[in-house]
């Protein structure tokens, strides 16, 4: 446990070490949410109803820009090899290293949701309810690229291929993650698709480590 | 947990290799016998339907090539399961060997699904449709299990990545059938999942099942023919593969 919160706390420093990194998701973040908001040009009630879906594709999109960082660094430079040989188990590395990219890419894309949110015209519980099932859903896609992630961390420009591999898998978190959002708009009561979300993440958290860390050890050289 | 005897001796490339050429021209000759009995009976004996007239026919290639498209992901996934677990090399040939079959019934159910669709539904897709989406979901999976295998140079590595994608898909695949479920669905229920008393009448259903069967056999003949080159292809540096070339047994 102490060793997996040093891999943690090494994450951390690489995460602050490469700061201009997580400034450039967050801007590829507006500015890609913005662009949609000005291209449609839609009426205000529609872009309130697209405006769920584009967020959430958009969150999603640019956490997989930031994938190539979670295993490449650390294998080029053999810290990964290090610790694959380690006492830590490779599934509570992958754990660690999802968590720390999570905290550095995903939690600022829920703070920023509300403001985008109100710029897209969502009105009330809208407002809460997008972040909530960012906070929820984000995670759990996170654990699910690093999966990908470890399984293309040997590629050179793995990037496409990873997209690729998670983009079918992160249909069911997309679908109650816009449509919860999308309930909220329309005044309903989202509590349904949060609670899915949220049991989501719980099968997330408790399986996909696992499997990262299995495709760790065999994409090892 | 350990494999029972008969299982490791199958496994070992040479008599695999042996056993399935023997196996593979029945399954492929029954097969394709099957094939054209089934697509006799049910496009030109089975009577129209009385409410989609001759249209539902394509029923007789759409649920075979669905089915198939179920069945090989569950062999891909199995097989790279128990490549996983038991380090079984031949496994790990067969799965990939299925993949790009599967992948091609996956491609025939879509397009036999579209053409029925577009007169029975007047759409030739439905983005709320649960089966449609999980099906496409499913090319995408296969499409990603291939990808990722040919882009790993090492055969090993490849074989082993790809197969924890396979695994990680097959949980996910009914997940993602549930999730869509929650929107409303255009698709028509399933016309032989009730053994006791089918929803079709008897002289629909034989050819049905005929075609099922000849797929099903035709496709595993295909299998096996390609998981037998590739049993040569890993093999290549082996003594029996070189015996076997030069005899052309």
């Amino acid at each position: 446990m102490s060793i997996w919160l040093i891999v943690l706390q090494h994450e951390f420093l690489i995460y602050f070490k490469k700061w201009i990194h997580i400034i450039i998701n967050i801007t590829f973040f507006l500015i890609s949410t913005s662009l949609f908001s000005i291209v449609a040009g839609l009426e205000p009630e529609l872009l309130a109803q697209w405006g769920a879906g584009v967020i959430w594709v958009v969150a999603f999109l640019s956490m997989l820009l930031s994938m190539p960082l979670l295993f490449q660094p650390d294998r080029d430079d053999g810290t990964l090899d290090l610790m694959l040989l380690s006492a830590v188990d490779p599934a509570w590395l992958a754990l660690a290293k999802a968590g720390a990219n999570w905290c550095v890419f995903g939690l600022p894309l829920v703070l920023l949701s509300p403001l985008l949110a109100a710029s897209y015209g969502m009105q009330g519980t809208a407002l809460v309810v997008l972040p909530a099932t960012l906070a929820l859903g984000t995670p759990a896609l996170i654990l699910l690229a690093t999966v990908a992630a470890a399984l293309t961390a040997g590629l050179r420009r793995g990037v496409g291929l990873l997209a690729l591999l998670v983009l079918p898998l992160a249909l069911p978190v997309l679908l109650f993650g816009v449509r919860g959002t999308e309930l909220a708009v329309d005044g309903l009561p989202a509590g349904a698709p949060l609670m899915m979300l949220g049991a989501f993440l719980l099968v997330a958290v408790g399986l996909l480590p696992w499997a990262a860390g299995a495709a760790l050890r065999a994409t090892a050289n | 947990m350990r494999l029972p005897n008969w299982l490791h001796k199958l496994a070992s490339p040479p008599h695999f290799y042996r056993i399935a050429g023997r196996i593979e021209p029945w399954m492929l000759w029954s097969g394709l016998a099957a094939i054209a009995v089934g697509a006799f009976g049910g496009l030109l004996l089975a009577p129209p339907d009385y409410q989609q007239g001759d249209a539902y026919r394509i029923i007789y290639f759409h649920v075979p090539a669905a089915y198939l498209a179920m069945q090989l992901y569950a062999l891909m996934a199995i097989g790279s399961a128990i490549g996983l677990v038991w380090r079984m090399k031949l496994a790990y040939a067969i799965s990939a060997a299925a993949a790009p079959v599967g992948l091609a019934f996956t491609g025939l159910a879509l397009a036999t699904g579209m053409l029925w669709g577009k007169p029975m539904w007047g759409a030739y897709w439905s983005w709320g449709d649960a089966r449609l989406t999980s099906v496409l979901v499913m090319f995408f999976l296969y499409l990603g299990y291939m990808l990722l295998h040919a882009s790993l140079e090492e055969r090993s590595t490849a074989d082993r990545a790809a197969g924890i994608l396979a695994v990680v898909g097959v949980v996910n695949l009914p997940i993602i059938k549930f999730s869509v479920e929650w929107w409303s669905s255009l698709h028509q229920g399933p016309t032989i999942s009730r053994l006791a008393a089918p929803a079709i009448t008897w002289d629909m259903l034989w050819p049905l099942l005929v075609m099922i069967v000849g797929a099903v056999l035709f496709s595993l003949a295909v299998t096996l023919t390609r998981a037998r080159a590739e049993v040569l292809l890993r093999e290549r540096g082996a003594r029996w593969v070189r015996d076997v070339v030069a005899v052309g047994a």
